[in-house]
């Protein structure tokens, strides 16, 4: 008995085949999972609560604006090289421009650390939004470290001759050489700013799906900004998930 | 260490000279990051009090 013959109209044409089983394979549970997890309204809002009309809700993303400086100078710093940086005009100006990024970055995470520490903002199912940022502090620490060592210059030689006493005592000076300009210059260029990218875009993703936390004295009903996905608990409070 | 010979302008503070330091007991701090820090203090205070331009005033959920 022959095949039938293949049909560019027929249901193998692209109409999907609703009385099949449900997809299987990683990409369709991939998909399912991120669309069943955050909508394009989520994920790209014209709109927000009243409450984030307010000052201390914009260090979140003035460190972000910092950050995406940063990334853009390393960009250009690493592509010319150090001879660059050191000797022409423009290679200091982006020198510049790349150190008070950092300067501006860690100066406004503290402020948003601190406006979001006092509003308890892992409070309605944000728990992993704030220790993602608790993370993306801790592995910027880390990049901006390993800057500080790969200036190629005596302030680079200082630092990381005072620093790796204190590395070598706990032990991770076994793996991890700050004297060694070509790991330190590796790990600030790739595994860093990949780390603090990642957790970055982690983080924005939860704020995204959970919402910007409210006000401690907004009422509970104003925690709604992020969909019609809500939970009421047992004592009527409203939070999203 | 040869001295940098910078042109007029080129900063506002001379920052090749020794630094110095903020001392209480066992704690020490540069002026520098105390100054930081307190510039930080400040601007959340700031950002905490200042209005928002566009904030509606009387609270409304705003949509």
């Amino acid at each position: 008995m022959s095949s039938p013959p293949l049909d560019a109209t027929g249901p193998q044409a692209g109409a999907p085949d609703v009385a099949g089983p449900p997809p299987s394979g990683w990409t369709a549970r991939l998909r399912a999972r991120t669309l069943d997890t955050m909508s394009a309204e989520d994920l790209l809002p014209d709109r927000q609560p009243a409450y984030v009309a307010s000052w201390i809700y914009v260090f979140g993303v003035a460190t972000l604006a910092a950050l995406l400086v940063v990334l853009v100078t390393g960009l250009v710093l690493a592509a010319a090289g150090p001879d660059w940086w050191h000797v022409s005009g423009v290679g200091h100006f982006v020198n510049s421009l790349h150190l008070w990024s950092v300067e501006i970055f860690f100066f406004v995470m503290v402020v948003h650390l601190w406006g979001k520490f006092w509003m308890a903002a892992w409070r309605g199912h944000r728990a992993l939004t704030w220790m993602t940022g608790v993370l993306s502090f801790l592995v910027s620490i880390g990049a901006a470290f390993t800057g500080y060592l790969i200036q190629t210059n005596l302030d680079s030689q200082w630092i990381s001759s005072e620093a790796k006493d204190g590395i070598n005592a706990s032990g991770a000076g076994a793996f991890w050489n700050v004297l060694d300009v070509g790991q330190m210059m590796l790990w600030h260029v790739t595994l860093f700013p990949l780390g603090v990218g990642l957790i970055a875009v982690l983080h924005v993703l939860l704020v995204r799906r959970h919402g910007v936390v409210p006000p401690l004295e907004a009422p509970a009903a104003l925690d709604v900004d992020a969909g019609a996905r809500l939970d009421a608990d047992t004592e009527g409070r409203v939070s999203l998930p | 260490m040869t001295a940098l010979h910078l042109p007029p302008g080129a900063g506002l503070l001379d920052l090749n000279g020794d630094g110095s330091y903020l001392s209480w007991g066992v704690l020490q701090i540069s002026w520098a990051n105390a100054l930081v820090i307190a510039l930080m203090v400040i601007l959340f205070g700031l950002a905490l009090v200042l209005p928002f331009p566009g904030a509606p005033e009387d609270g409304g959920d705003g949509r």
